[in-house]
């Protein structure tokens, strides 16, 4: 009983969030969290435009989410089936899971991605998320 | 450690919003009390506030961010390194901390942990975003600290 209560709270907090980012546009909210690593450098970070992009995706809008931030189309499919395993108790995230190597790849990859990014250099700067 | 349940990327994030919740509220009645403090001194006699007022206001602000620097470190430090091994959000959803012998964090340990979530929170929250994909729900802070969170 205690774990379908702890569940159900997880699913409904999940639902709220995502709600929450359908209907505001996070360029319209000025009280949704910086960046402080934007704020601090003026450059962008590789999770900057995240929550632009999770809100294209909720709207259809793939190419825009693209724009905004593409790690994306990375960070959900985790997300989900990890998220699917811990509500219905399967065990499907495991074969897709990052071992220590594939965190170091993972992050060697952010970095570039952060460089890339921030050069003012056309097709780079179509990575920068939009306004 | 390896007899553990992991706790679930889902109760962490319900646990963080919790703790999230818990020191706002802390945050809001300091933020009261600084606000009126500051009021009162800058109304002065004529109502005009003295320089001496200003200054004191100006480093009493510089006083006011430490302590809710502080407030946050000590929070989950005093948390994790209890007997319940767990903040106020974390024991309502019934998961603890542990570390890589699933035993008891020190305070020394919990510290570093509680210091490591600035760099999890400055690139965006990806170095939260990482329990999701790592081989034992392991955020970067967790990493940094070589911690787990399982199951109570």
């Amino acid at each position: 009983m205690r774990i379908i209560i702890s569940k159900a709270i997880v699913a409904a907090i999940l639902i709220t969030i995502t709600a929450f980012y359908f209907f505001w546009n996070p360029l319209e909210i000025t009280s949704l969290p910086l960046c402080p690593f934007k704020n601090l450098t003026e450059f962008y970070c590789p999770g900057c435009g995240g929550q632009r992009a999770f809100h294209q995706i909720l709207h259809g809008n793939f190419t825009q989410a693209f724009h905004s931030n593409f790690l994306i189309y990375f960070f959900l499919p985790f997300f989900l089936l990890k998220i699917s395993d811990e509500l219905f108790g399967t065990t499907i995230s495991k074969f897709f899971l990052l071992n220590n190597k594939g965190i170091w790849i993972f992050w060697g990859f952010l970095i570039c991605f952060t460089i890339l990014r921030n050069l003012p250099l056309y097709p780079f700067n179509q990575l920068i998320p939009s306004k | 450690m390896e007899n553990q349940v992991l706790a679930g990327v889902g109760n962490r994030l319900v646990a963080t919003i919790i703790d999230g919740i818990i020191l706002t509220i802390i945050t809001l009645i300091i933020s009261a009390i600084f606000g009126v403090s500051a009021f009162s001194a800058l109304s002065g006699e004529n109502g005009k506030p003295s320089d001496a007022a200003i200054v004191a206001i100006v480093a009493a602000y510089f006083g006011f961010i430490m302590i809710l620097f502080v407030l946050r470190l000590a929070y989950f430090s005093y948390f994790e390194s209890s007997e319940r091994q767990a903040t106020p959000g974390k024991i309502a959803m019934k998961i603890k901390v542990v570390d890589e012998n699933g035993l008891r964090l020190s305070l020394g340990n919990a510290i570093g942990r509680s210091l490591s979530k600035i760099i999890s929170s400055a690139i965006c929250m990806i170095g939260y975003i990482m329990a999701f994909f790592t081989k034992d729900e392991q955020a970067l802070h967790d990493m940094i600290a070589k911690t787990y969170v399982v199951r109570a």
